[in-house]
């Protein structure tokens, strides 16, 4: 049973609080008595009905004892009223009444009476109930306050978790066109996940373009992402060639070493594009192919090479391959998290359920890749994704 | 212990079943049990048979990639067999499937330590 004696603590927040709504001062003077000696309830006597609800508002009792007959309005249209109002609707309401009668007694309950007591009950009857139904009561307030600040908690956490995506996705490039034009849609799954991509000209000649994928979610799996990230916009992975595919995801790999980070590791594509010879390297690391569109083919070269994810192995190698861009084609770089949906029927939605989506003629507006991520959201029948969802796409002039 | 592991022994081989899923929400249970049952095995000879795994995320890999570690460095042996279609391609991009030893099925695993 909840302590419900001393002072206000942690544990006994709420005080027992006992309202009488009764017409006769005679039997307020004689439930005060009964009290009196109480020191774990504070009780409060209203006499007239029609300040019932008032008092109660600001008295904020944890148990009604109601009076059954009284002039101007009979109790159980006030317990009606109580269990209509906001505030009061769950407070228990007792009804006193002076018949030991069934037939009222079931009509008590029927409009919403908690209990019934003859009136006057005896004391230690009176006190039991009273410690009964606060106690039901209190515990009610209780959890309701647990509720409230878990949903608030909840709701600071969200707020945390989209300032990571944003800024995640404020450290991202720009869309550009030119000898290549690059467009991308990037969306945070609810609770962040860790992609990131960027793509920049090495020099006049070399544009580098990569995607990676943070296995887990959470701050912890975006701050890894950033990392990876800045490392490679700044440069600052020691004497690598970032023209070599290979040699910066070798570098990447003993670097970020999944032991050094809280045992996360990443899957990343990573590619050079030379404008002059019009050859693409690329080299992956347990992510999925990147997706190579001849101009008028609807089948696409999968451009992949198989490695551990970066950071599972210190010194394993890291190959590479080359392909030869035309005119026109168009290559797509992605994270799992396009295609990695359910379908209503439970299937898994496959890579290669997902490739049709691009052959297909595509909006070359700025927002037309935000149609294959609509098209992903209405096959899962849901505009919430549980992963993160990146896709970059190069059309080479 | 996971309801995602079977294991039992085949001569000194420990075979450990994995079943269902291997994603964000299991991994981390079950790499943590699947790397105590190796810890039990007294030969280190581990293998995992796949063939009611459905599902492996990247972030499911770390199973493999623990248990393969953990085995390395006590001298033992991990193999693979029985993946179905979609997670012998997540073990092929990741080159899981040369590294760890991928076979058919298990009998052509067992005879392969």
């Amino acid at each position: 049973m909840t302590e419900l004696t001393g002072p206000e603590t942690p544990e006994t927040r709420h005080l027992v609080r006992v309202l009488l709504v009764d017409d006769q001062r005679m039997v307020g003077e004689a439930v005060r008595r009964m009290l009196a000696d109480e020191d774990w309830l504070e009780y409060s006597y209203c006499q007239k009905p029609e300040e019932a609800i008032a008092l109660a508002e600001t008295f904020k009792p944890t148990v009604i004892l109601q009076d059954l007959v009284m002039p101007g309005i009979d109790g159980l249209s006030l317990v009606e009223q109580y269990k209509q109002h906001e505030q009061l609707k769950h407070v228990p309401a007792i009804v006193l009444s002076s018949q030991e009668d069934p037939v009222v007694k079931a009509e008590s309950f029927t409009r919403g009476a908690n209990d019934y007591l003859v009136k006057l009950p005896d004391r230690i009857e009176l006190l039991a109930r009273i410690k009964h139904h606060s106690e039901g009561y209190i515990h009610l307030l209780e959890r309701n306050a647990a509720f409230e600040a878990l949903a608030e908690n909840q709701r600071i956490l969200a707020g945390e978790l989209a300032e990571a995506a944003d800024y995640v996705r404020s450290l991202l490039p720009a869309p550009t066109e030119g000898a290549v034009n690059i467009r991308w849609d990037f969306e945070s799954c609810s609770s962040v996940g860790g992609d990131s991509f960027g793509y920049r000209w090495l020099d006049e000649d070399n544009l580098i373009i990569y995607l990676l994928d943070v296995c887990g979610h959470g701050v912890g799996a975006a701050l890894l992402s950033v990392s990876v990230m800045n490392a490679l916009a700044n440069e600052s992975l020691g004497s690598v060639d970032f023209k070599q595919p290979n040699a910066v995801l070798a570098c990447l790999n003993d670097v970020f070493e999944m032991e050094r980070h809280n045992n996360m590791y990443f899957t990343m594509w990573y590619g050079v594009y030379n404008r002059q010879s019009g050859e693409l390297r690329y080299a992956s690391a347990g992510h999925p192919p990147a997706l190579l569109y001849r101009a008028g083919q609807p089948e696409p070269e999968c451009l992949v090479t198989p490695a551990m994810p970066v950071g599972t192995m210190p010194g394993l190698p890291f190959k590479e391959k080359t392909t030869h861009i035309g005119l026109n084609d168009r290559l797509y770089v992605y994270s799992d998290g396009v295609y990695e949906v359910q379908y209503q029927d439970g299937r898994e939605m496959t890579l290669e359920d997902f490739m049709p989506l691009l052959s297909a003629p595509l909006n070359t507006g700025p927002n037309g890749l935000r149609e294959i991520r609509d098209t992903v959201a209405a096959i899962q029948q849901s505009d919430i994704f549980e992963d993160d969802f990146s896709l970059v796409e190069l059309t080479f002039q | 212990m996971a309801d995602n592991i079977e294991s039992r022994l085949e001569g000194d081989i420990m075979v450990c079943a994995i079943i269902g899923r291997l994603d964000a929400v299991s991994a981390e249970s079950t790499s943590s049990d699947l790397l105590s049952l190796i810890a039990s095995c007294d030969s280190g000879k581990v293998l995992l048979d796949l063939a009611k795994l459905e599902y492996v995320s990247s972030l499911g890999l770390r199973v493999f990639v623990q248990a393969a570690k953990q085995l390395n460095g006590s001298g033992g042996t991990l193999k693979l067999c029985s993946a179905t279609p979609p997670v012998q391609k997540v073990l092929e991009i990741s080159a899981l499937d040369s590294l760890l030893d991928l076979r058919d099925d298990v009998a052509d695993a067992l005879s392969a330590f």
